[in-house]
């Protein structure tokens, strides 16, 4: 027996370090961790830009809801702009539900940058405007070297295009149960009602002692009865104090553009 | 009296045992074979975007490129071809179909980098507002088709998966004997390997 729960153990551990394995070889790129509105890798913006983008955007989604955000990264790993944009996007998680979450993103060492543009806002900013956006507002200044001129006009322009598209906040209601809640709920109150129905008939037939639900006569105490509490992992994206991505995904919207 | 209980609790019991099974994996399959829809639907999506841009782009670099008549019939031909292969989510699993769709699709992916390499010979098309919009559409849609690809085919590898292996094996041969496992794209099309569709952006 004893021996028979070491081997399972051992085979546990494999397992999962074969699943570690596998998740780490399949992993896409590293992404920075999201520090706030305004992720600047390279150094590129100074204390005073930061600061004002950081609250030009927070601003922003006081009133809109729309989450923008500012990548300044190192380095791209290899990969396509748009696909390391989308994957930033996904991993961060910007946008609320309404996947209304916009992202910059500057490789300045690749000398390519990108506007990824959430699902909910592809009809407005589309990939035709993101690209003027890029071409006329960010790469003149960019190629003059100004990086944080190139920065600003385009937060500058994707907020002007975004004005107006405030979504009704989300109701900060109770968390609503989700199907397995009801299930487990209804499976509670169905084994419930199987002891208390036993307990109904036990006493009817006046027989001592008491009847396990199978009928079986036992006269030993009330065994264990351990209920699995089940908890529920709520989000509570932007309640904090840290600022955090609500939720949105990204589709591959947007535009590129090289300098 | 006692007998009707019994009745009861037994179908009680049995009630609850199979609501107890649902947070065991028994529903696996079905989620995630809709899954796997949904994201074909994106797909398809994604590739009839592209379908609808061709007309105007096709009139665009015809204004100024008429003699370019091989190559423009071409992406009009690829076009057209693709309009004829639709592929419903019940076909998924079938190989003959899935190419057939793949090989269509794949048609116009060349027929269009073909014309966007014939329009670098054509400055004043590519000053054209109307074709750098045209353009910046287009490789949007691309970045679209591969990012609906790439999750499609994630979708494909957890329902697949799921059929393949313990417990879903077993889910699947005593409810789901007629679930298939589904065919994926053979490639991922990196964007490296689409089109290089290199717009208005170049210094």
């Amino acid at each position: 027996m004893r021996r028979a729960f070491d081997g399972m153990r051992t085979g546990v551990v494999l397992a999962l370090a074969a699943a570690l394995f596998v998740s780490l070889a399949r992993a896409g790129p590293q992404y920075p961790a999201l520090s706030g509105r305004v992720v600047d890798e390279t150094g590129s913006l100074s204390a005073a830009t930061r600061a004002r983008l950081t609250a030009q955007l927070e601003a922003h989604e006081q009133s809109t809801t729309n989450q923008v955000v500012v990548a300044v990264v190192k380095s791209l790993q290899g990969y396509e702009i748009a696909e390391y944009g989308v994957g930033l996007g996904r991993a961060w998680r910007i946008g609320t539900k309404e996947n209304n979450g916009i992202l910059l993103i500057v490789a300045p060492n690749e000398r390519q940058v990108r506007i990824e543009v959430g699902y909910g806002h592809e009809g407005r900013i589309t990939d035709a405007l993101a690209s003027a956006i890029i071409r006329e507002e960010i790469l003149p200044a960019f190629r003059r070297g100004n990086l944080e001129e190139g920065v600003d006009r385009g937060v500058t322009a994707i907020l002007r295009a975004l004005e107006g598209t405030a979504t009704p906040a989300p109701a900060q209601a109770a968390p609503e149960w989700a199907a397995q809640d009801y299930v487990h709920l209804l499976i509670f109150l169905m084994i419930l009602a199987v002891i208390v129905g036993q307990f109904w008939r036990n006493a009817r037939r006046a027989s001592r002692g008491w009847h396990d639900p199978w009928g079986r006569r036992r006269d030993g105490g009330w065994p264990g009865w351990s209920t699995g509490s089940g908890g529920r992992s709520g989000s509570f994206g932007g309640s904090g104090r840290s600022w955090s991505g609500g939720g949105g995904s990204f589709g591959g919207g947007g535009a590129s553009g090289r300098w | 009296m006692s007998f009707t209980f019994k009745t009861l609790a037994r179908g009680v019991l049995v009630a609850a045992l199979s609501a107890w099974l649902a947070g065991c994996g028994v529903n696996d399959i079905p989620a995630y074979e809709e899954a796997a829809k949904a994201a074909w639907a994106q797909v398809e999506n994604q590739y009839q975007r592209r379908a609808d841009l061709v007309p105007n782009l096709v009139e665009t670099v015809r204004a100024y490129a008429a003699h370019e008549r091989e190559t423009l019939q071409a992406v009009v031909d690829a076009r057209s071809r693709v309009g004829q292969v639709q592929l419903s989510p019940d076909q998924l699993s079938d190989p003959e179909a899935f190419k057939r769709f793949e090989e269509m699709q794949r048609g116009l992916t060349g027929a269009l980098s073909r014309l966007l390499v014939v329009v670098e010979q054509y400055p004043d098309l590519k000053a054209n507002q109307n074709f750098a919009t045209l353009q910046a559409q287009l490789e949007g849609t691309e970045n679209r088709i591969s990012v609906a690809r790439r999750d499609f085919i994630q979708a494909v590898q957890r329902y697949n998966t799921e059929l393949r292996t313990f417990p879903g094996r077993i889910w699947a041969q005593i409810l789901y004997a007629d679930a298939r496992p589904m065919q994926t794209f053979t490639s991922e099309p990196s964007t490296a390997q689409a089109p290089r569709v290199n717009f208005g952006t170049r210094p």
